[in-house]
C-alpha cells in the first residue's frame, strides 16, 4: 500500500527520470538515472506494470558504451543523420505542415506552464519537446503531492496533467515504434518503450484518480 | 521449467516431479536467478499481488510467467497435479508478451481504516487490444465495435480506440474479430490448444474438458474433468466448445457464468452448447449430447472421438473444424462459417465488399476490360460486415451455413462486370453496371453523364468529351 503523497512523489520521479532519458547522454548522467531508478525502486515502482520496461532500459543504458548512446541520441533525436530523425516533439508528430500550425502545440505547453506557474528556463528545446513535457508533468506531481500533504485532494493539478497525457497518449506510441526500428544501439529503442508504457499506465492512472477525487469513493 | 513449489501442504515426493520446494513460499513468494521458472502456491495462502511485484523486480513479466495455485482438492490428486503443471508450463511457452494498451489497472477494495488515506497498489488485468497490423478498422471493419458489450470500442477514421477502463475483459471481441486481429495476451488461441494439449496428454484415461470463465471463481474439480478458464463462457463459439474433443478430450461442458458482469452470458453460452451439439449431429456424430454435455460429469466418460485436428481456437478455426468432421451441410443462426452470394443485378461492381472484408474471403480481380468478385468460402467467418456495407439493396446476401460442398468446392467466383474503357487512353473507367447507375441518379444531365463515363479518373482532368 501506498500513501497517496507517496504515489504523487513516485509518480513525479518516474517523469523526471524519463525525461533525463532525452537529454544529452554522459557518464554522470547515467549514473543519476540508474540511482534515480533505485530510488524509484524503494517507492513501490516494482508494484506498477510499468516497472519491467523501465528496469530494461535502465539495463540497456548501463550496458551500452556511452559514446555509442551518444552518437545514437544525435542521430535520432538531434541532427538526424542519415535519415535517421525521430523528433521527439509533439507538433512534429501531430501537427500537419501548415504555416502556424506547430505553435498551436507548443502555445498548449506554454499555457499549462502558465497555470501551474512554471515557466521554461532552458530555450534550446520547444515546449512541446518529449523532455519538457516530462518535466512539466513531473512538476505537476510534484505540486499534486504538496497539495495532498497539505490536506488537499490534488485535483487541479490532476486535471492538468491529465490535459498533457491525453495528448501524450495520442503520439508517443508511434513515436516510441519508430525509435525502435532506427535505433542501433538498443538503449534509446529501450526508453522510448519505458516512456509509452509509463505514459498508456499514466492515462488509466490519472483517470482511476480522478474518478476517485470527483467520485468520493474513499 | 524449474518449478518452485510451496512444501507447506503438499508432500512433493507423491507428486513424482523435480521441483525446488520452499517451507512458507506462499507467504514470502521468493523469486529464484533464472529463466524459465514456474511457481506453485496454495490458494489459501499465496499473495498473487506480492508475487508480483516480486517478479517485476526481477525483470519478468508477470503474465509470462505460470503460477498454478493448488486447492485442496487438486492436492489430493497426484495425476491432477502433474496435469496442472504440464498444463501452465506449456501455456507458458505460447505466451505471446503484452503490450502496455493490454493491461488494465484495477484498483482492490478499500477494506481497513489505514488505506483512507492511501493508495492500494493496482492489480493488473489483460484486456484484448486489436493488432494494427492485421486489423480491418482501416478497410471499414467494426465487428470487434459491433459486439462489445460495454462500449469500449469505438471505430474513428479507420482507427479503433479501446477504452481500457470501460473494458471489461469479456472477450467477445476476440471471438467476433474475423481477421484474429483482437488479441488478449492471456488467452490466444495457440495459448488454449497448448493448455488443453497439456491437461490430455497427462491422463491415460478418457478426460473431460469444462470451459468456465476466468473472471470468477473457478468451478469445484470434478473427477475425471479439467477446467479451462476463457475470459467469459458468454465469448464461446460452437467450433471453441468442440475443439478439445478433437484433441483427444472424452467430452467437453461449459459452467455456469459466475461473474454475472454480463447478464446474458449463460443464455450465450447455452445456445453455443446447443449449436455445437447440432453441428456434430449433422456431421453425423450420434451421441451428440454426451460429447457435449450440460455440465461436468453429467453422463459417464467414453473413449474420445477418433478424429485429431489442430488450429481449432483461431480465426479460420471453424473452416478446420468443418473440414475435420467431414461432409456435412448445416444451416443455422449460430454456424461460424458463411455462404456469400450476390444478385448480379443489383450488384454496381463497387467493391466495398471486398475492401471491407476483414478476412479476404471476398476479393475483386480486374483484367482485360473485367471486374470480377471472387469468394473463398473456407475464410468467411459469417461477421456480415459486407452486407452492412453493401451499398446496393438486396445486392449481397450472407447465408450462415457449414456447407462441406462449399468448402470442398473452394474458390469460386461471384459476380462479373464489364469495364468501360477512356476514349483516351483506354484504360479502365468504371464497371459499365456502376456506371447505369450513377447516371439513373444523376437524372437528364446527360453531357455530365457522358463525361464520367467515357473518361478516366487519370484523363478527366486534361479531356473534354462533347
Amino acid at each position: 500500500m501506498i500513501e497517496d503523497t507517496e504515489l504523487a512523489r513516485l509518480r513525479q520521479g518516474c517523469y523526471r527520470v524519463l525525461s533525463a532519458g532525452y537529454g544529452r547522454p554522459s557518464v554522470t548522467r547515467v549514473e543519476q538515472i540508474g540511482a534515480g531508478v533505485a530510488a524509484l525502486a524503494a517507492m513501490g515502482l516494482d508494484s506498477f506494470a510499468y516497472a519491467p520496461s523501465v528496469w530494461a532500459w535502465v539495463t540497456a543504458l548501463q550496458g551500452t558504451p556511452i559514446g555509442m548512446v551518444a552518437t545514437e541520441h544525435v542521430r535520432l533525436f538531434g541532427s538526424g543523420v542519415d535519415g535517421a530523425l525521430v523528433a521527439p516533439v509533439e507538433s512534429q508528430r501531430l501537427g500537419v505542415n501548415l504555416h502556424g500550425d506547430p505553435a498551436r502545440y507548443a502555445a498548449r505547453i506554454e499555457d499549462v506552464m502558465r497555470r501551474a506557474g512554471v515557466e521554461l528556463r532552458n530555450d534550446d528545446k520547444p515546449p512541446d519537446h518529449l523532455l519538457v513535457e516530462l518535466e512539466l508533468a513531473s512538476a505537476l506531481c510534484g505540486a499534486e503531492a504538496a497539495d495532498r500533504a497539505a490536506g488537499g485532494d490534488g485535483s487541479r493539478w490532476l486535471e492538468m496533467q491529465r490535459e498533457l497525457i491525453d495528448v501524450m497518449t495520442r503520439w508517443i506510441p508511434g513515436f516510441a515504434s519508430e525509435v525502435a526500428d532506427r535505433d542501433t544501439c538498443g538503449a534509446l529503442a529501450a526508453l522510448a518503450a519505458a516512456t509509452e508504457a509509463f505514459v498508456i499506465h499514466e492515462s488509466d492512472m490519472l483517470r482511476l484518480l480522478l474518478a476517485e477525487t470527483r467520485g468520493g469513493s474513499r | 521449467m524449474r518449478w518452485t513449489v510451496c512444501a507447506d501442504r503438499l508432500d512433493w515426493g507423491l507428486i513424482g516431479l523435480e521441483v525446488a520446494e520452499r517451507r512458507k513460499w506462499c507467504g514470502d513468494p521468493a523469486v529464484p536467478e533464472g529463466d524459465e521458472l514456474g511457481f506453485v502456491g496454495c490458494a489459501e495462502d499465496l499473495d498473487r499481488s506480492h508475487l508480483e511485484r516480486r517478479l517485476r523486480s526481477a525483470g519478468f513479466d508477470p503474465f509470462a510467467v505460470p503460477v498454478v495455485v493448488l486447492s485442496e482438492v487438486d492436492r489430493s490428486e497426484p495425476d491432477r497435479v502433474r496435469a496442472l503443471l504440464s498444463a501452465a508450463g506449456a501455456r507458458s511457452r505460447h505466451y505471446p508478451g503484452s503490450r502496455p494498451e493490454h493491461l488494465k489497472p484495477v484498483m482492490p477494495r478499500v477494506t481497513s481504516r489505514r488505506s483512507l488515506f492511501a493508495f492500494m497498489s493496482p492489480v493488473y488485468r489483460s484486456v484484448p487490444h486489436p493488432d494494427p497490423s492485421t486489423c480491418g478498422a482501416g478497410d471499414g471493419c467494426r465487428a470487434c465495435v459491433d459486439t462489445c458489450p460495454h462500449n469500449a470500442l469505438e471505430w474513428s477514421n479507420g482507427i479503433v480506440t479501446h477504452d481500457r477502463l470501460a473494458c471489461e475483459g469479456c472477450g467477445r471481441c476476440v471471438a467476433a474479430c474475423p481477421a484474429g486481429a483482437m488479441i488478449d495476451p492471456r488467452f490466444t488461441p495457440s495459448q488454449l490448444e497448448a493448455e488443453i494439449g497439456g491437461l490430455l496428454g497427462a491422463h491415460a484415461a478418457p478426460t473431460g474438458i469444462l470451459w468456465h470463465c476466468s473472471r470468477g471463481a473457478a468451478p469445484d474439480p470434478t473427477p475425471g474433468w479439467h477446467g479451462v478458464a476463457v475470459p467469459c463462457v458468454g465469448m464461446l463459439m460452437p467450433h471453441w466448445i468442440i475443439g478439445p474433443l478433437l484433441q483427444g478430450a472424452a467430452a467437453v461442458a461449459v459452467a455456469e457464468c459466475n461473474c454475472g458482469i454480463e447478464p446474458d452470458s449463460d443464455g450465450r453460452a447455452s445456445a453455443a452448447v446447443a449449436a455445437a451439439r447440432r453441428w456434430l449431429s449433422a456431421a453425423g456424430i450420434g451421441d451428440a449430447a454426451a460429447r457435449v454435455q450440460g455440465g461436468a460429469g453429467a453422463s459417464p466418460l467414453r473413449d474420445g472421438l477418433p478424429i485429431r485436428s489442430a488450429g481449432i481456437y483461431g480465426a479460420h478455426g471453424a473452416a478446420v473444424l468443418a473440414d475435420a468432421l467431414g461432409a456435412a451441410v448445416w444451416d443455422d443462426d449460430l454456424a461460424p462459417l458463411g455462404v456469400i452470394s450476390i444478385d448480379q443485378e443489383a450488384c454496381t461492381g463497387c467493391e466495398m465488399c471486398a475492401t471491407v472484408c476483414p478476412s479476404a474471403a471476398v476479393e475483386s480481380t480486374g483484367d482485360a476490360g473485367k471486374l470480377e468478385l471472387w469468394f473463398e468460402p473456407s475464410r468467411c467467418t459469417a461477421c456480415g460486415e459486407c452486407v452492412d456495407r453493401c451499398p446496393e439493396d438486396g445486392a449481397i446476401s450472407l447465408r450462415r451455413a457449414v456447407d462441406s460442398r462449399e468448402l470442398r468446392d473452394g474458390r469460386r467466383r461471384l459476380v462479373a462486370h464489364e469495364v468501360a474503357r477512356c476514349v483516351k487512353c483506354g484504360g479502365s473507367v468504371a464497371p459499365k453496371a456502376a456506371l447505369h447507375r450513377i447516371a439513373s441518379a444523376l437524372g437528364g444531365d446527360a453531357a455530365l453523364i457522358k463525361q464520367i463515363s467515357s473518361v478516366c479518373l487519370d484523363c478527366r482532368g486534361t479531356t473534354m468529351v462533347f
